[in-house]
């Protein structure tokens, strides 16, 4: 199920705050907790239940390592734990994300004929198994104790977090629930959850939806014009920004009607100075995670430059494989990578751009960045630089034409542009909410005009006769 | 700001916001649900989704209406004038896009409960025996909710209430962009319900191994279908029978024509079988299976719906019109009684017929008495042609004959051939119809209206070659010689005597809009047809482009406004064909002139094809 949709909105999100709000009457934790649990189980099986089978297994099997772990002093048995932990949520991304992309790369590469398997990727599975993992490796370093089995039951099921993210740390989410903060009265963060969410329903469906469509009329088919390529082009890399901040927005809304804080996944990635300024503010929680895990584990404070740029290449190399299983995502981190490090480099070497330079050079490194992600293959990575850089006084003279002729994409990219440079982002709504007539009246438009927009539009029947 | 407070706010807010949203889909009405009082566009709500829309139409205007046609998109090609004619009824053609038997049973069944009827015309086609009460779309595919008692009234209404505005921006959109072309949102007609067919109809229709590259649907691939629900489709049938017997209404089933790939996809046994078990429940006429016109192509608008001209024909078998062409082998009336033998015939293998012509024309213009050396054919050259073209085994025919060869399937000579003569200069009279009406041939001279007897440019003191006056003609129009048809009234503009902006042939001008254009269309060829059709008394049906250009607008136009024949000047021969008056629009022709001898002129002919 996603958020924005009517039967999230209008039947579960109802009927799962109703419950709560009754539960929390009768101020027993548990139960709430166990409301919340069964009622994300729902959220997660709806229209996939094929699915639950594999999360409850590794959700409840990763609880059985943690307890070992947790209750034992022995390095051997922890070890083994850990490991057995690990490979198992490694195991299951394997098989779920990356075996047939395995396969055709042996295929491709290696003359081998493997027959690829129709394997559906488990709703939220790279997001779940990152989160089991963290709180798994942290209870092995004895950074985190072993909660008791409903808190990590609701920490890892927690609806508004589990498909997408944000990757919630036990450390930002345990402590509400020991504080009981589920039992506490939470008029005032409904609001804000309202608000946040309103404006996160918005920024998927009036802005990125209509992005999408737009860019898939290039990326998904084969060939185009320079000015379709670099409209394509930017209308991804708005539409990836509003699709998902927009989603996270969203999950940190429902947090609040549930009196739980999630974590901003995003703080005004557009407005970054440089590539690894961009990353701090982009999809935070994974990037802390390859940051925490990955990075942190290779590179330590005083090493030598040469290990900087190692780990910051690694850390990117595995990002681009986490983000999906495919070359062009492989080499998408690549290029993050080298990009980071050179602004690693410069910062070790206290070289500072000026900000005339620095900010559209930013910018320029996402757009392009963004075409090695979106590409289906190196020939259309190939063929969208090759259309995109073959700018001419005659492809010059177009553009009012074309943009004429697409109006509602340069519009909306238009739109883009002021909500991300000039606008608060949400974050910095949500520091300075108050209970004010605007934000009521604010957040009932656009969630009116979001619900308007997420009826599908059939496909026109008429038969040419 | 107290919470309470802030909540009754956003809450009246979204309250205010929702009715907007509401108030503008009942405004602008994408689906004709509400009423569609702002736009009253019907055409529009009935292409999206004809089951609703329709029906909405028929609630405010169904006594107008006394009988209903009612079945899948083949069933849009019962003309609801030609269904008038026969039954003597008023007729309102309730086509939906791929309606099921599900879909007609409701339909009827509402009608006769709500607005009564005369007679019940049912199309089927093989489809429906597919999936019976499938909805191929919640929102276009699905009936009304008054129909059919599987929909939540409530849920119906509010469904179309809270519609993606994306509908009634592209209702609006459809609604400023309209113009006299109908365009792929507005195919139906409110008034008979009938699909809108000014453009398929007014399209050229080619050789068959033209037509066959050109709609390569014809010719793709074959596919194996089931008819899974064929007995629920029997029973729906018998359920419809007896509805219109208890409200003593007269009900017509007819199995529709079905192109020969179409019926190869589906098992004949099994149709056969289908067919018996409707039979054994409901009398009907059969014009499916192999018939003289399930082989060629030109029969079809695509592989799964025939043309208009078909449904005349079918009509005409019905109703015993023996004026109209129908094969021999098409329309079976199948009864209880005759089911097995009627079915099996209509089953038989047959060879594909040739109902089709050859029918090269000619086009000539100025006539002189010698040579001239201006490319004038001289009385000697004329004669020389004609004598080649008999020698050759051609014989020429008139207007008249290939008319009714594509109406009534009159047949033609072996070698047809049709002399034209552009402009209406007066050597047409003083010298080819003297030398035609010599070889016991005839011609058709197209004139144009505003040099009717004038030696002189139009307004102009200007020398021109002299032009015949229409009451000079006459003698030769009675023996039958000549027959005299439109070249335009003035549009045949010359350049350097019409000015700056010329309007090449019937085309738009630069610069004027598609009203004014239509404005001048129209009374240019309101004075043609006056002209003509007060001098000689007979209907005008037939216009020689000027100088060969046309548009679709100008033959959409000219087909609406009862002209059946149009020449261009392309160099080719045409084929014209039996049932399909259509073949006669934009005939091509053979320019003929002096230095065209006798034995080039066969070789043109027979080079064009």
């Amino acid at each position: 199920m996603v958020f924005s949709s009517y039967k999230f909105i209008f039947l579960f999100l109802p009927v799962t705050a109703i419950g709560y709000a009754i539960l929390k009457k009768i101020k027993k934790p548990n139960v709430i907790k166990l409301w919340l649990i069964a009622a994300s189980v729902v959220f997660y099986s709806w229209g996939q239940i094929s699915f639950l089978p594999v999360f409850l297994s590794t959700l409840l099997l990763n609880y059985v390592f943690i307890k070992i772990i947790g209750s034992t002093e022995k390095r051997f048995t922890r070890t083994l734990f850990l490991v057995l932990g690990i490979l198992e949520g490694l195991s299951l991304l394997f098989f779920y994300k990356y075996f047939n992309f395995t396969l055709y790369t042996m295929n491709r590469f290696f003359g081998a004929d493997f027959l690829l398997r129709e394997i559906i990727l488990p709703l939220g599975i790279s997001f779940y198994t990152f989160q089991i993992m963290t709180y798994l490796i942290d209870v092995y370093k004895k950074e985190a104790p072993v909660y008791p089995v409903m808190d990590y039951l609701l920490y890892v099921t927690f609806f508004p977090q589990l498909i997408v993210g944000p990757i919630v740390r036990h450390s930002q989410f345990m402590p509400q629930l020991e504080t009981d903060s589920v039992l506490k009265s939470n008029k005032e963060r409904i609001a804000k959850g309202i608000v946040i969410f309103s404006i996160g329903c918005a920024k998927k469906i009036l802005i990125a939806d209509p992005l999408i469509t737009y860019a898939l009329s290039y990326y998904g088919a084969d060939g185009g014009s320079t000015l379709q390529a670099w409209l394509a082009t930017l209308s991804y890399t708005f539409a990836y920004y509003f699709d998902f901040s927009g989603y996270s927005d969203m999950a940190v809304g429902l947090g609040n009607f549930f009196n739980i804080t999630l974590p901003f996944n995003f703080n005004s990635p557009y407005k970054a100075r440089n590539m690894a300024d961009f990353w701090r503010r982009w999809n935070i929680s994974v990037s802390n995670f390859f940051d925490d895990y990955v990075f942190r584990s290779i590179f330590r404070f005083g090493d030598r430059s040469i290990k900087l740029i190692l780990a910051t290449l690694i850390t990117f190399l595995v990002s681009g494989i986490w983000h999906g299983a495919g070359w062009n995502y492989i080499l998408w981190g690549i290029a993050n990578g080298i990009l980071v490090a050179c602004v690693n480099l410069a910062t070790l070497h206290r070289i500072k751009l000026p900000s005339i330079i620095a900010y559209p050079l930013t910018g320029i490194c996402i757009v392009l960045t963004r075409v090695l992600f979106d590409s289906r293959s190196f020939t259309q990575i190939k063929q969208t630089f090759s259309l995109m850089f073959s700018l001419s006084a005659e492809t010059l003279s177009q553009i009012p034409q074309f943009l004429s002729e697409n109006v509602e994409t340069a519009a909306l990219i238009l739109l883009s542009c002021i909500i991300c440079w000039v606008f608060k982002n949400t974050r910095e709504i949500e520091k300075s909410f108050k209970l004010t007539p605007k934000w009521a009246i604010f957040s009932a438009l656009l969630i009116v005009l979001s619900l308007m927009n997420m009826g599908k539009v059939s496909n026109f029947l008429y038969f040419d006769f | 700001m107290s919470f309470k407070k802030w909540i009754s706010v956003f809450a009246i807010c979204s309250i205010l916001f929702v009715g907007v949203w509401a108030a503008a889909n009942i405004l602008v009405d994408p689906f004709g649900i509400f009423g569609d009082t702002l736009l009253d566009y019907s055409e529009y709500s009935m292409t999206q989704n004809p089951r609703i829309a329709k029906i909405a139409y028929l609630d405010k205007n169904h006594e107008k209406y006394d009988s209903y046609v009612i079945g899948c998109s083949k069933t849009s090609s019962f003309p609801t004038d030609t269904l008038n004619r026969y039954f003597d009824a008023e007729f309102y053609n309730m086509i939906m896009y791929g309606g099921d038997l599900y879909d007609i049973e409701k339909t009827v069944e509402y009608i006769l409960e709500n607005y009564g009827a005369k007679n019940i015309v049912v199309g089927i086609g093989l489809e429906e025996a597919k999936e019976y009460g499938g909805e191929s779309d919640s929102f276009k595919g699905n009936l009304h909710a008054k129909l059919d008692p599987s929909q939540n009234t409530l849920g119906f209404y509010f469904k179309y209430l809270f519609l993606n505005p994306e509908y009634a921006k592209d209702k609006i959109e459809s609604y400023k962009n309209r113009a006299y072309l109908i365009s792929a949102d507005e195919v139906f007609v409110p008034e008979t319900g009938a699909y809108n067919k000014s453009r398929r109809d007014a399209a050229k229709i080619q050789k068959l191994s033209k037509y066959l590259e050109l709609n390569p649907d014809f010719t793709g691939n074959t596919w194996n279908n089931e008819i899974p629900d064929s007995d629920k489709c029997v029973d729906a049938l018998a359920r419809i029978k007896a509805m219109c017997e208890n409200n003593g209404t007269n009900l017509v089933l007819i199995a529709c024509p079905v192109y020969e790939k179409e019926m190869r996809c589906y098992n004949a046994e099994q149709v056969k079988e289908y067919y018996k078990k409707i039979a054994e429940k409901v009398d009907f006429w059969n014009f499916s299976g192999y018939t003289d016109i399930s082989f060629d192509a030109r029969y079809f608008y695509d592989s799964l719906h025939f043309r208009n001209c078909v449904g005349d024909m079918m009509l005409a078998r019905i109703f015993s019109d023996e004026s109209v062409w129908v094969p021999e082998n098409f329309g079976i009336y199948t009864t209880s009684k005759n089911k097995d033998e009627a079915i099996e015939k209509a089953f038989e293998e047959k060879s594909a017929p040739n109902n089709a012509k050859s029918l090269p024309v000619l086009m000539y213009h100025h006539f002189t008495e010698e040579d001239t050396g201006t490319g004038a054919v001289s009385r000697a050259r004329l004669e020389e042609h004609l004598v080649s073209l008999i020698d050759a085994g051609y014989t020429p025919v008139s207007l008249s004959d290939i008319k009714s060869y594509t109406k009534k399937g009159t047949p033609l000579p072996e070698k047809p051939i049709l002399i034209t003569i552009d402009d209406g200069y007066s050597s047409a009279l003083e010298i080819a119809a003297p030398v035609l009406e010599k070889y016991d041939a005839s011609a058709t001279v197209a004139v144009i209206g505003c040099s009717i007897g004038h030696t002189t440019y139009k307004d102009t003191d200007i020398p021109i070659t002299p032009h015949f006056a229409l009451e000079e003609a006459l003698e030769y129009v009675e023996k039958g010689t000549l027959e005299i048809t439109s070249h335009t009234w003035n549009m045949h503009e010359v350049e350097g005597l019409d000015g700056d902006n010329v309007r090449l042939g019937v085309l738009q001008k630069e610069g004027e809009s598609e009203e004014e254009y239509l404005e001048y269309l129209e009374n240019d060829f309101a004075k043609s047809k006056e002209a003509l059709e007060s001098a000689y008394g007979t209907n005008l049906d037939t216009l020689a482009y000027p100088h060969g250009k046309h548009s679709e607008i100008s033959e959409v136009f000219l087909s609406q406004n009862g002209i059946e024949i149009t020449f261009t000047t392309n160099y080719a021969t045409n084929e014209i064909v039996k049932g399909i008056p259509q073949t006669l629009r934009l005939l091509d022709r053979i320019t003929v002139d002096e230095s065209v001898t006798g034995e080039k002129l066969i070789q043109l002919i027979e080079k064009a094809g």
